[in-house]
């Protein structure tokens, strides 16, 4: 049950001194870090330290100005967000990016899209390999709804749904695209406590049947504390601790970031 | 299959059909092999299993417990919620002579490593991982040897003493059994041996005192069950039926492994949960047995609509349900109350019926308003589920009918010791053996003369319609000599949409006084409307406007009471009532004993 397989042949995702600067605000400096196969590693850190900013780096919506991002060998650095997802990049959005007026399947088999090798008209006239892979998506997509139980409001708007569920429709949509690594940011924010436990019931257990790799973006310590193997705390777009939860916890540096600045908002 | 199914033969009276529910299976496995035994809902979609395939799929499972060494006399522990494979699981072990024992999921685990003790199961079946690693860490010290797991997602190793259910199934494939030289016909040939007298399963009611007492049901326990079906209820070849409540549960369980096999009805495992308003409507079930909480959740999604709904359509519903006036009666059966009905999916509902807890009488009310005659039935796990049922159109209201084909029910005076009734008697072929290793329960439970000691104090009318009024235990007398039975109280006092469970004590008390749970979300809807600041459940509680809010619910049904029923004070209790913290038992029926112990001080405070 613990990150045993992060002990594969070598790490899956390796961040080497990313440097991401806007005009003269550095949002990330130097910041370096190993993902191993199958562990779920969480970043942390106060507003604004530049947890979103990973994420945008790691999916090509942003371009580090230094260092190197390396996703199973290949560089990601330079490459499109459409290609990285293409690598089985998958992220999840921390202010909801999803379709309020299609409904929870319609939803879902968007996450399929990306997976979809069958041309235009092909998909068209509902025949042949196209027909074939339209039904396996939506198979594919049947089996994410069970496994978020979703099925009482597979028919629904996602508008009209509770936000914790919209947040579990999210997290499906990703889930969809038969990611490699998945990428959470922020999953409870904004949550209750009863959400919040739900939701990482749920993180755990998507990662212990799909066997997947996760990185948790979050600020919220007490969700990230029960559930990462290993964490990366950040401050001012500087790495302030990397490690297990019980060392980082300890950690001066970070009880600093997190206690001297006063009140979270 | 052909000697398989000549085996189903062998256990008819003659004439007659079969005289056991597994039976039954292997009967309609040759008489009707093409016709739908069950519907399960996967991925989104339902599928279909027929008589000849359910048939087939319990003799595998059937084979490969009795190479295991399951036998008469055995015992075997199934812990999952409903799924095909429990029925699956429980009509293999019947077919053998040996026992299942139903497991609530919810049950905690010391509870389970008693039951594994107690009931020396060497083998079980459990639906997931979770349940898994529960039986693995109570292990120790019981009987348990084998484990099979029917859904194995997110077990990154199964193995010994745990295997999947699929490798079970495999192993009692016709296949492997000609392969190891075994008898492919071990499990027919079981069927036509059993004794009507055999132990067929072992129910461990959950007791609202003390630890569980195990039920021992035998064959003809469960074909008695399985008559009733048939002949009190009216089930037919074909009918519809959704499962809605755990399959632990006595009347449940008659109904989808007992009534449903002997009866030929096609039963629908539906995504359940939250969905289960889907399933009905996707299922259009022609039989439904709910218990009241299921009905009361059910009006409560149409009240819900209703309140979003136009004043125009308010209206009309309000008069359709009424029924009242000439205006009332033609606009309600085909402008109101049917598309209300379709809406739910009950459109097709020819048997409804409620078991598990008296159902309150302006329930049953407002769903014969919308169409649906709800039929109450009464019986104990210790008659197999069965008992008396409402007929349809006879039964006065508020009583649970006349005694089932084959029951005997009477009034035993002396045991009076309430104001009202005496002692609820039952008799019949549905009446358990005694209860697992208590000889003194059992001669306590069931006298000479075979009557079943129901412990439930009720009255019997001029035609013999029963009334249940209380639990002969929960009797009160207060210290000024009344006699009260707290149960219609605690009812009128749950009818409130507002409170979701009440207990109401005083044994050797001047008077009586109330503890109530509110109902988290409606209180919490009225809070927001009247805008009553709150965070959480506690602080609502806590507020002085829920407090009175409550208040004058209770002042309203003090004036219903006489006066020495009167609750004169009472409290909010702080927590939802859970069957983990131990003060419900997994029928969701309180335990007044865990409650009164647990706010010991604040019952104290109330009463002095």
């Amino acid at each position: 049950m613990t990150g045993a397989s992060a002990a594969r042949d070598g790490p899956l995702l390796d961040v080497r001194d990313v440097t991401l600067a806007f005009g003269g605000v550095t949002a990330l400096r130097n910041v370096s870090f190993t993902v191993g196969s199958g562990e779920l590693f969480a970043v942390i850190g106060p507003n604004g330290a530049g947890k979103t900013s990973i994420f945008n780096c790691l999916n090509g919506v942003y371009r580090p100005q230094v260092g190197s991002i390396r996703f199973d060998g290949t560089e990601l650095v330079g490459r499109r967000p459409a290609a990285i997802a293409d690598l089985g990049v998958a992220r999840t959005f921390q202010n909801l990016g999803l379709f309020v007026n299609l409904n929870v399947i319609e939803n879902l088999m968007l996450g399929r899209h990306v997976r979809t090798r069958a041309g235009f008209v092909a998909g068209m006239v509902w025949f042949g390999p196209a027909r074939r892979e339209e039904i396996a998506n939506r198979r594919r997509v049947e089996e994410v709804i069970d496994l978020l139980a979703l099925q009482a409001v597979r028919y629904e708007p996602v508008g009209s749904l509770p936000y914790g569920v919209q947040k579990r429709i999210e997290l499906g949509r990703a889930l969809a695209m038969d990611p490699r690594i998945l990428l959470l940011d922020e999953p409870v924010a904004g949550m209750n406590l009863e959400e919040t436990e739900d939701m990482a019931r749920l993180v755990l257990e998507v990662r212990n049947e799909l066997d997947l790799t996760m990185i948790l973006v979050e600020h919220d310590l007490r969700m990230v504390m029960g559930l990462a193997d290993r964490l990366l705390v950040l401050d001012f777009g500087e790495a302030i601790a990397l490690g297990e939860p019980a060392e980082v916890q300890a950690d001066p540096k970070v009880i600093e970031a997190y206690l001297g600045h006063g009140q979270e908002p | 299959m052909t000697a398989a199914v000549e085996a189903g033969h062998v256990g008819h009276a003659a004439g007659a059909g079969p005289t056991t529910v597994p039976g039954w299976l292997l009967h309609h496995a040759q008489t009707r092999p093409g016709d739908v035994a069950l519907r399960v809902k996967e991925l989104g979609r339902w599928r279909e299993v027929n008589w000849r395939e359910h048939a087939a799929r319990v003799a595998s499972v059937g084979r490969a417990l009795s190479h295991l060494g399951v036998a008469s006399g055995d015992r075997v522990l199934l812990v999952s919620q409903n799924r095909p494979e429990w029925v699956v699981t429980d009509l293999a072990v019947q077919g053998l002579g040996a026992a299942t024992v139903g497991v609530f999921p919810t049950t905690p685990a010391p509870e389970i490593a008693g039951l594994l003790r107690r009931s020396g199961a060497r083998l079980a079946v459990v639906e997931d991982e979770e349940q898994l690693d529960t039986l693995l860490d109570v292990r120790a010290g019981t009987p348990l040897e084998q484990i099979f797991v029917i859904d194995t997602r997110g077990i990154r190793l199964l193995a010994a003493p745990a295997a999947s259910f699929e490798e079970l199934e495999a192993l009692g494939s016709l296949d492997a059994v000609r392969l190891r030289d075994g008898d492919p016909d071990a499990w027919n040939a079981a069927v036509a041996r059993l004794e009507p007298a055999g132990v067929a399963t072992v129910v461990f009611t959950p007791g609202t005192t003390g630890s569980p007492k195990g039920v021992k049901l035998t064959n003809d326990n469960l074909a008695a069950a399985a008559d009733v079906g048939a002949e009190a209820y009216g089930l037919r070849a074909g009918d519809r039926i959704l499962t809605c409540l755990p399959l632990c549960e006595i009347a449940e369980r008659a109904l989808v492994v007992a009534q449903a096999t002997r009866s030929a009805c096609t039963v629908h495992f539906g995504e359940g949960g939250d969905a289960l308003e889907n399933d009905l409507r996707e299922v259009e079930p022609t039989v439904l047995l709910g218990a009241p909480h299921l009905w009361e959740r059910i009006r409560a999604r149409v009240d819900d609509g209703l309140r979003s709904a136009g004043r125009l359509k308010r209206a009309a519903f309000h008069v359709g349900v009424s029924r009242s006036g000439v205006v009332g009666q033609l606009v309600s059966g085909w402008l109101v109350t049917r598309p209300v009905r379709r809406q739910l999916g009950l459109a097709r509902v020819r048997v409804a019926l409620a078991a598990g807890a008296p159902t309150p009488a302006d329930l049953l009310a407002w769903w014969a308003g919308l169409g649906v005659m709800i039929r109450e039935q009464y019986g104990l796990t210790e008659s197999t589920g069965v008992g008396t049922v409402v007929a349809e159109r006879e039964s006065p209201p508020g009583s649970v009918g006349r005694g089932v084909p084959g029951m005997e029910v009477t009034i035993d005076d002396r045991a009076g010791s309430a104001h009202q009734g005496g002692e609820v008697l039952l008799r019949g072929r549905a009446v358990f053996v005694g209860y697992l290793d208590d000889d003194a329960a059992t001669a306590h439970a069931l006298d000479p003369a075979g009557w079943l000691r129901t412990g439930d104090v009720g009255t019997l009318d001029d035609d013999d319609n029963l009334r249940i009024v209380d639990r002969i235990k929960d009797v009160i007398v207060t210290s000024g000599g009344h006699t009260v039975a707290p149960g219609p109280i605690e009812r009128r006092l749950s009818a409130s949409p507002y409170v979701s469970a009440s207990v109401v004590l005083g044994d050797g008390r001047p008077h009586l006084v109330a503890l109530l749970a509110i109902d988290d979300l409606v209180v919490s809807d009225w809070a927001a409307r009247h805008g009553v600041p709150f965070t959480t459940r506690q602080s609502l509680v806590t507020r002085a406007e829920v407090r009175d809010l409550i208040g004058d619910w209770v002042h309203e049904v003090n004036g219903e009471l006489a006066e020495e029923e009167n609750i004169r004070s009472f409290a909010l209790l702080p927590n939802e009532l859970s069957h983990e913290d131990g003060v419900l038992t997994s029928t969701r029926k309180v335990r007044r004993e865990a409650i009164a112990d647990r706010f010991a001080a604040v019952v104290e405070g109330m009463f002095s």
